[in-house]
């Protein structure tokens, strides 16, 4: 007999609910239950109904109800696994149960609609996100953007799209040809540039591109190269997140490179997890091995491959917040603050709570528009108690989340991606 | 038992609905704890504020349903589980430091407040919390008083309860009442004490005021590796015999130390039969030379992989691993029983090899971590499939026949994770029919209907009474002075129910104060030591016998009990009985912190053991705390085992001439700051008539001066002067050293030669306020002499006249003033106080003796009147 919870009643599942010995000590590190201070609205109380789905007391008429307003309402930071001592993989549970969620729910047309358009038509195909994004560029100059913003007109959905909009320069990334090593050639590498981030933050892959010529390694393109598919798992549509991965080993694949790179937190996590969303497809699953032990985050990569170090000044006072996929999924927490360190007349200042997620979460602030804003609320005040004049961030995500917090806090800082800061220092070396 | 539909629709009109839970799958999550016990809710209620806690009390009293208030659900025992059903009040909004008193060092703080947030706030402000139960960085306020939470820190700083002044509680009835307050040593029997450590069976706790300290300027961390956990332990005993008192020493065996490593990495000997965690704290100074010592001795007991945290991050590993121990336990299996026994320390040893045998027998597998320094060990036992109806079985049982183990070594069934559902069962091993009945008497008076967390506790079988043997007396004529616990209460009981008001006595330095009385009982007899554990740090001593008789003793030894009387007749039992605490309890706790246990002889004829000998016992109410201060109205104390101290090391004086009181207050308020080895802080003023005039030579000609104590290791008392030296600089003030008298023996001096002559008064105020309450009262007090000791916000008074005008002030200050001392008796009201908690008090006085024989006229004349 198969049903909604098939997936859930695995021994391999069941193996991972039992491993939460249910001591609460991960209550604090999530952002939701800070907002909601309820069980259910903690990973804790989240495994529990996973736990309930599982063992049948949970009927599979009510899977639309309470239990898919909490699993949804996760942020999928990941932060309680690092504060679990048990070693419950929180990430694993809740993305089968988000499956679940989506497998059985009808979303309403207007959805249906906007989510086949981002997640399906725009996201994987960086070129249509591009045009998009000359549009929204002239949007924003042409002082529209100041009368929308004004008028406060636009749908929910839409006004948080809008807000997160980043003041967009014109892109000018030529992906045709190899970028070539700088000085001494250490390597090869093939730079991942992912989709939002290429069309919205574009400047940020710039800078990353610059940042590896400069440490003696040739950067090269591969023009097959997809969205990482972290929005779509994200939100349960597993079919075009392994869609997309195939893409990508494919895309990959064959290349004589040291490593492959990506600068966004939430792709690098996405793609390290390829083995593990295609471990049942006999061709791929092999295929996806070999690539995920390419993929490295670019600080990652260049605490170890730091040949050029950076002597020009950046003297500014920056906090990092780190970005949950780096920090919890990848467990990169050193690297990013070791290279902020290694800048001269750069003074870091740490968040009271660093591992705090900002509520950007994929397309969390999209879709739970009222918590993420809360959680974005809390973040900011963290931040502004550092007096901190430059947000440091390693992810899409938190990048365009940070900007909308800053807008609207009114705090006197900018937001920077970490290859952006050891990019200046380099260049000021040079003037 | 569910509540039906209506009248749960009805809590909607008190709480808004959003605010009440009820939807079935979402009660799920409020079904457990952290422990194995399971119970599901009617509803989960989420006040915002006491008012709405308030509210929630009296609908579920008016509509007979259970109320369980629950923290962050990290308990350990199924405290926090709706086994009944009922409402649970989450607590999480509720969660405010109401107030941070940098003056007084202390907090008023919420129910839902994370402990770690407080002690986070806290340190950033150079201001400590100690309680640091493992649960920390989740579980809150309210749980861990609930609990009467303890941690790893306890060796030296003691448990929750030694750190609670005051509480605000809902009663069942819906009263919102405060007992104790922000000012120490109410006059009112120690309810805060009984409310600590209840697991929320007694009331509804909405805000608690707590102390802080200061928070140590150094501390160091180290760990040390032993081939096994016998050779540690013989190692830890060694430590404590040098009369050395480090922060912490935790132990655990390989097998936890596997685990932890393999979560945290903390660097752990993970190939050693045993490891010691050891901290030493104190000024920079000090630590070091401190940790020197402690290493000599681990040396000396064969230990190896010595390596001494080099930074605050590496501690914070150290700690981490330490205290993620329970989750980290799931690496091996999906649950554990996790027993919390404790036991005087010098049976550690043999307790863990018994621990062995037993789980040997079983075929269980178990690893252990524990609190070496106060006894109180963890053994995890695992348990593979928790489904395994018949194998949890086995478990529970090898878990009652350790802690029974306990149990016939004087020890405790739980020492820090309370006895909720999970240990009810196994009250008997340590508790008689007697003991447990008396327990149940104060829940009957606090919540007759049993609505607040009912079934917590109290095994649902309760043991056969044990019978009692006869007991012969002499004919008692109009006194007597019982040898033994047993011939006290006969004694007690013949003449209560001959209807005898009975006037208890020790030392008879209060007789002067008392009314007469029909016949006295006196504690002559009762005296000597009957047990002395020095490497337990406890000693055991007849309620008669006279405090520098101990002390003497003690001494040969370099150890006291830290309590202090200006009479030289004062009794142990007397000290404890009237709560008489000296200025050095800033340093070692009061009364109700230093005695662990008593035997009290009961005017029903009945005996129970109130306590036991181990600094971590939260099995049931704290019964010792409850007899500590209520002057004999509830029992006559026959013995009591108080905790020692190692006489300090070393020891200075300085004394602070100042222009004026406001001067003195002024600079000791900076003062208080600086206090972190500190044992009296006071303000003397000599006034024109004070009999005091046994002062040191330099100090004969100067009218108010500041008496500054620190004591204990020499490095700290060193470094603490200096630093309370720097303070008075800029005042342009001088300290002149003071050989041979710490601030308690001027303290002493000053009550004794101003008793005789004169009547005293003792006013308690917040100690935020004392400086206030100087000021105020700079006319009435310029027509008498008095000591401020400043640290515990108390000003003795010696022929001040204006009695009346003294308690106003502080009265107004929410403190209280009362009669300590006078040549004659007076007939007014010497207390002069009306508790909020007094008709509690007069219930359970009703109950334990009804005839109202014990003690008339003692204490606050309520009390009397209730049985008249």
């Amino acid at each position: 007999m198969s049903g909604p919870f098939d997936r859930l009643r695995t021994d391999d599942y069941f193996a991972k609910l039992n491993q939460c010995v249910h001591c609460g000590l991960c209550l604090q590190a999530c952002p939701t239950y800070a907002v909601f201070g309820s069980e259910m609205d903690s990973p804790r109380g989240r495994i529990v109904l996973m736990r309930a789905a599982a063992e049948g007391r949970i009927g599979e008429d009510e899977i639309g109800d309470a239990f898919a307003t909490h699993i949804t309402r996760c942020l999928a930071c990941r932060s309680c696994e690092t504060a679990c001592p048990s070693g419950v993989q929180y990430g694993a549970l809740v993305e089968q149960a988000r499956i679940v969620i989506e497998q059985n729910r009808e979303p309403g047309p207007a959805e249906r609609f906007v989510r086949w358009m981002g997640l399906t038509q725009m996201m994987p195909n960086v070129g249509r996100l591009k045009l998009m994004a000359g549009a929204m560029r002239l949007y924003e100059n042409s002082g529209a953007q100041k009368l929308v913003r004004g008028s406060k007109l636009l749908p929910k959905p839409l006004t948080v799209m809008e807000s997160i909009l980043p003041p967009l320069r014109a892109n000018t990334n030529d992906y045709s040809k190899p970028a070539p090593a700088l000085g001494a050639k250490h390597g090869r590498v093939a730079f991942f540039w992912g989709c939002i981030q290429e069309a919205f933050l574009g400047h940020v892959n710039a800078a990353t591109v610059r940042v590896l010529q400069q440490n003696g390694y040739e950067v090269v393109f591969p023009k097959a190269q997809t969205c990482c598919g972290a929005a779509q798992i994200h939100i349960g549509d597993e079919d075009m997140a392994k869609e997309l991965a195939r893409r990508n080993i494919d895309a990959f694949a064959a290349l004589n490179v040291d490593a492959v790179i990506t600068n966004a937190g939430g792709c690098g996590a996405a793609l390290k997890e390829y083995a593990h969303i295609l471990c049942d497809d006999p061709v791929y699953g092999p295929k996806a091995k070999d690539f995920v032990a390419k993929v490295q985050d670019i600080s990652e990569f260049l605490v170890a491959h730091l040949n050029t170090l950076p002597t020009g000044e950046v003297r500014v006072r920056a906090t990092y917040a780190d970005s949950c996929h780096l920090r919890h999924g990848q467990k990169i927490v050193k690297q990013p603050r070791d290279i902020l360190h290694a800048i001269p007349g750069l003074q870091l200042v740490e968040l009271s709570q660093p591992d705090r997620c900002c509520g950007s979460a994929g397309v969390y602030n999209i879709v739970q528009p009222e918590i993420a804003d809360e959680v974005l609320e809390m973040k900011m005040a963290d931040i502004a108690a550092t007096g901190a004049e430059v947000i440091v961030t390693t992810n899409t995500g938190c990048h365009m989340q940070y900007y909308a917090g800053v807008r609207r806090s009114g705090l006197n800082a900018r937001v920077m991606h970490l290859v952006e800061v050891l990019d200046l220092s380099y260049q000021n070396a040079r003037a | 038992m569910a509540v039906d539909k209506n009248i749960l629709r009805s809590l909607t009109s008190i709480i808004p609905s959003d605010r009440v839970v009820t939807n079935p799958v979402q009660l799920f999550t409020y079904e457990g704890d952290a422990s194995l016990d399971r119970g599901t809710p009617d509803a989960v209620v989420f006040p915002f504020n006491v008012d709405e806690v308030v509210r929630v009390v009296r609908w579920a009293s008016a509509n007979r349903v259970p109320l369980i208030a629950r923290g962050a659900g990290t308990g350990l025992s199924g405290g926090a589980v709706p086994e009944h059903g009922g409402i649970i009040l989450e607590f999480s909004h509720i969660n405010a430091i109401r107030e941070l008193d940098e003056v007084g060092r202390s907090a008023v703080v919420e129910p839902g407040l994370v402990n770690l947030t407080l002690d986070a706030f806290a340190k950033s402000k150079g201001w400590y919390y100690p309680p640091d139960p493992a649960s920390g960085r989740s579980s809150t306020l309210g749980g861990n008083l609930g609990e009467n939470a303890g941690g790893p820190h306890c060796f030296k700083y003691g448990v929750t309860a030694n750190y609670v002044t005051g509480v605000e509680v809902v009663m069942a009835d819906s009263r919102l009442l405060h007992f104790g307050g922000r000012a120490l040593d109410y006059p009112e029997y120690d309810l805060v004490g009984l409310i600590t450590g209840c697991e929320g069976t007694l009331g509804v706790m909405t805000s608690a005021s707590v102390r802080l300290l200061r928070n140590p300027p150094a501390i160091k961390t180290m760990m040390a590796a032993f081939d096994s956990v016998e050779t540690a332990g013989e190692a830890v005993s060694d430590i404590i015999a040098r009369g050395l008192v480090p922060a912490t020493m935790e132990m655990m065996d390989q097998r936890m130390m596997r685990i932890i490593e393999d979560f945290v990495h903390p660097g752990l000997p993970v190939e050693a039969g045993a490891a010691l965690i050891i901290e030493t704290d104190g000024y920079p100074e000090s630590v070091t030379p401190q940790l020197d010592e402690v290493i000599d001795i681990l040396n000396a007991h064969s230990a190896y992989h010595l390596h001494v945290a080099e930074t605050a991050a590496e501690r914070d590993r150290i700690w981490y691993g330490r205290k993620s121990a329970a989750g980290a336990m799931a690496r091996m299996a999906p649950a554990f029983f996790l027993v919390d026994g404790t036991v005087p320390r010098s049976h550690l040893a043999e307790t863990l090899a018994g621990v062995n045998r037993i789980c040997d027998a079983a075929d269980l597998r178990v690893s252990y971590v524990f609190h070496a320094g106060d006894g109180n060990l963890h053994p995890f036992i695992l348990i593979p499939d928790p489904h395994d109806k018949a194998f949890i079985r086995r478990v529970m049982d090898a878990g009652r026949e350790i802690l029974a183990l306990c149990c016939s070594f004087n020890g405790s069934i739980t020492g820090e994770h309370g006895v909720g559902i999970e240990k009810r069962e196994f009250m008997p091993l340590m508790y008689s029919r007697d003991e447990l009945d008396f327990m149940g008497d104060i829940k009957d008076v606090f919540d007759p209907a049993h609505l607040l967390n009912p079934g917590k506790i109290f095994p649902t079988q309760m043991p056969e009474p044990t019978p009692r043997a006869p007991v012969t007396l002499p004919p008692l004529g109009v006194s007597f002075a019982p040898s033994s616990a047993p011939e006290a209460a006969e004694a007690l009981r013949s003449w209560a129910t001959a209807g005898k008001g009975v006037r208890l006595r020790g030392g008879g330095t209060k007789s002067a104060l008392l009314p007469a009385a029909d016949v006295t009982l006196s504690t002559e007899n009762l005296r000597g030591i009957q047990k002395y554990a020095l490497s337990d740090l406890y000693v055991t001593v007849g309620a008669g016998t006279p405090l520098h008789e101990l002390q003497a003793k003690l001494a040969r030894d370099g150890m006291s009990v830290p309590l202090a009387s200006p009479w030289a007749d004062s009794t142990v039992g007397g000290i404890l009985s009237t709560a008489f605490n000296a200025p050095q309890r800033m340093r070692y706790g009061g009364a109700r912190d230093l005695m662990l246990a008593a035997t009290v002889a009961l005017p029903d004829g009945r005996v129970i053991r109130a306590g036991r000998p181990v600094v971590k016992n939260v099995a049931g109410y704290d019964l010792p705390k409850l007899f500590v201060g209520s002057h004999g109205t509830l029992g006559l104390l026959t013995d009591v085992t108080l905790k020692l101290a190692p006489l300090p090391r070393a020891r200075a004086t300085l004394a602070i001439p100042v222009g004026n009181a406001r001067q003195g207050m002024e600079v000791g308020a900076m003062l208080l700051r600086v206090c972190l080895v500190a044992s009296s802080l006071l303000l003397v003023s000599r006034g024109q008539q004070g009999a005091f005039t046994d002062l040191p030579a330099s100090l004969t000609d100067v009218p108010t001066f500041l008496l500054y104590t620190a004591e204990g290791e020499k490095e700290d008392v060193a470094a603490e002067l200096k630093q309370a030296q720097a303070v008075l600089q800029p005042f342009g003030l001088t300290a002149l050293p003071v050989d041979d008298m710490s601030g308690t023996e001027l303290w002493g001096a000053w009550l004794r030669a101003a008793g005789a002559t004169d009547v005293v008064m003792r006013l308690g105020v917040p100690p935020k306020d004392l400086s206030a309450a100087i000021t105020r009262l700079d006319r009435i007090l310029a027509s008498g002499a008095f000591i401020a000791d400043i640290a515990n916000g108390q000003v003795y008074t010696e022929g001040v006249a204006d009695v009346v005008g003294l308690r106003s002030v502080a009265q107004s200050l929410g403190g209280y003033g009362v009669l300590v001392a006078a040549p004659t008796r007076l007939d007014s009201d010497i207390w002069a106080y009306a508790p909020e908690g007094l008709d509690l008090m007069r219930g359970l006085k009703a109950r334990w003796d009804p005839h109202g024989a014990l003690n008339p006229g003692a204490f606050l004349p309520a009390l009397d009147r209730v049985l008249a």
